[in-house]
């Protein structure tokens, strides 16, 4: 008989779908993420002890690693103390890894929701949107842990105020780009496995575990050290460094090149969720 | 507010056949361009109004689009060319508990169906009891569902709907899953809605639910309009229709005059009734008995 999952949605005039806006879906969003969080570490353990082992794991290892095995050394803090690798590289592996994740698990959180999209209307961008909401309240606790670190070794100053616009611009170039990755995935099955290969590439690309002044500036011809620089995930990861762990303002040239990529991210995802995210019901 | 809840014009849906619906890359480098298949038109140029209050009918065999264009009133799909303007709060029941998360406990995933139906959070704890109290899984519900039975599963899918209060209402015909008990009470709960005045599109293929509950109906065929009317009407032209396609059937593989009738026939012939007549008060022939006692007569042998 009838029942089961349905919706439910504002008044309209004009056709069978509602105009609203991400606002107005706010509340499912919300609890799509909650969903995420709840069912990821569902019947482990230690549960949410697991959002941070996993980094902490990757931390000692790249530490051990690059610091131990290859002498690595990190840049003096801000305040003028001996720098320390494990902390320089915790402020670059926190903006990594959220970036990292939410590609990984939005590409494909369109085809596992795929049975509800065919049942029920609601925009595709709502469960991308969740997904990403579910993985940046771990990044958010991993902030947290880093600020601590850094008071511990006495590292603060003014331009902590700037990490919310810092992060407000990051986490819309990211979703952004998450979105626009999961909606082409429904019609380009390949492009997972694609996207798989790069974000590995990218990685080692990015001055993440070591400082771009080692990247050679020329390398056969090839100008390197400009490619690393041409990154979008370069230009976030050191203006995070700069401004908390180096504690300095990133100059308006840096803040113009973020606001840049992220624009430019919310454009391509406007464009492909107009292009190919209406008919998502359809389409899984 | 006009008169009409839905107003369908021209309305039609084409999808693209293909047998690899989702071709890979290697086969788009190798092809060149992708092939989109054949067209098939799914709905084509239907045009109807539903009243508000009024319940819909939708019938036709099964491929004949009734889900598509319930799905095109629902928003799911976008028309591929016409206009379709609904005009109120839906709520569209397409299928039992397909937003259910099975690691997620029963209360957790009123939460999240809640959001889904287009709740929010202060919504669903004001309806939690309500819910609580028409699923009537008692304990069970601070457990992940997927330990549940099929029955506490429908059960809770339901006690979800039922705390909706929707101004239109769209129901895909999903096959009674539960036992008797839980069927008349999703029936009652739909005739109880029907008489508070909410408009109710229908896809059924019982046309004894369609005379029952629909005021006006569309027979759907090959995704056009074959009949729209009062529902009676299109339920005793649907039926015909079925009846002649048997008899049909029947002529072209049998041969024989009589297999319809025979087709029909109950029973171990023992005993045939051979003609039934209608009687009115004074035992005369009456076909037609309008709000007066009467007898049947039949005959046997």
């Amino acid at each position: 008989m009838p029942c089961g999952v349905g919706l439910t949605y504002g008044r309209m005039s004009i056709a069978a779908r509602p105009r609203s806006s991400i606002w107005a879906y706010r509340f499912l969003i919300q609890n799509f993420a909650q969903r995420d969080l709840k069912s990821r570490f569902k019947g482990t353990l230690l549960g949410w002890a697991w959002s941070l082992m996993v980094p902490l794991a990757t931390l000692t290892t790249y530490s051990l690693v690059f610091s131990v095995f290859f002498h690595s050394t990190a840049p003096n803090f801000g305040n003028g103390r001996t720098g320390f690798f494990a902390v320089w590289l915790l402020v670059g592996l926190i903006p990594w890894n959220f970036f990292l994740i939410t590609i990984l698990i939005s590409m494909p959180t369109l085809l596992a929701n795929g049975t509800l999209l065919q049942k029920v209307y609601f925009p595709s961008y709502v469960p991308v949107l969740g997904a990403a909401l579910a993985i940046l309240v771990q990044t958010l606790i991993e902030c947290c842990i880093l600020a601590v670190v850094l008071l511990v070794f006495g590292n603060i100053g003014p331009t902590w105020l700037l990490f919310p616009v810092w992060l407000a611009l990051f986490v819309v170039f990211v979703t952004a780009l998450a979105l626009s990755l999961a909606i082409v995935n429904i019609h380009v099955r390949d492009l997972a496995q694609m996207v798989n290969v790069a974000l590995t590439l990218l990685f080692f690309l990015t001055p993440i575990i070591y400082q771009i002044s080692l990247v050679p500036t020329v390398w056969h011809g090839i100008p390197f050290q400009e490619l690393v620089r041409l990154s979008p995930i370069t230009d976030f990861v050191t203006s995070l460094r700069q401004l908390a762990y180096d504690l300095q303002e990133p100059d308006l040239t840096a803040w113009l090149q973020l606001l840049a990529w992220t624009a430019g991210a919310v454009a391509l995802a406007y464009f492909v969720y107009q292009r190919y995210g209406l008919d998502i019901g359809e389409s899984v | 507010m006009s008169s009409y809840a839905i107003r369908a014009e021209n309305l039609s849906k084409r999808f693209w056949l293909n047998a690899e619906r989702h071709t890979s890359l290697k086969a788009r480098v190798v092809r060149g361009k992708l092939p989109r298949g054949h067209e098939f038109w799914a709905l084509r140029d239907a045009s109807f109004e539903i009243e508000r209050g009024s319940t819909f009918g939708l019938v036709g065999q099964n491929g004949s689009g009734k889900s598509t264009t319930l799905k095109v009133l629902a928003g799911i799909y976008r028309p591929t060319s016409g206009s379709v303007v609904v005009d109120g709060r839906v709520s569209a029941l397409l299928e039992l508990g397909s937003g259910f998360h099975g690691d997620l406990t029963g209360r957790e995933n009123i939460r999240l169906n809640g959001a889904i139906l287009g709740l929010t959070g202060k919504q669903v704890d004001a309806a939690m009891d309500k819910i609580l109290d028409f699923a009537g899984i008692g304990e069970f519900i601070d457990l992940p569902v997927k330990i549940y039975s099929s029955g506490m599963f429908v059960r809770l899918a339901f006690a979800i709907a039922v705390s909706l209060d929707p101004e239109i209402l769209m129901v895909d015909e999903v096959i009674a899953v539960g036992d008797e008990e839980f069927q008349r009470k999703c029936f009652d709960h739909l005739f109880d809605l029907r008489k508070r005045g909410t408009t109710i599109v229908l896809v059924t293929h019982s046309l004894g639910l369609i005379r029952d509950m629909c005021d006006q109906a569309m027979w759907l065929e090959h995704g056009q309009i074959r009949k729209l009317g009062p529902a009676m009407e299109v339920a005793d032209s649907y039926l015909a229709d079925i009846n002649e396609r048997e008899v049909q059937a029947h002529q072209v593989s049998g041969g024989e005059e009589s297999a319809a009738n025979e087709s029909k026939r109950l029973g171990s012939g023992e005993v045939r009734i051979t003609s039934l007549e209608f009687l009115d008060g004074e035992g005369k022939p009456n076909p037609v008995l309008p709000g007066r006692y009467g007898r049947a007569r039949d005959r046997r042998r």
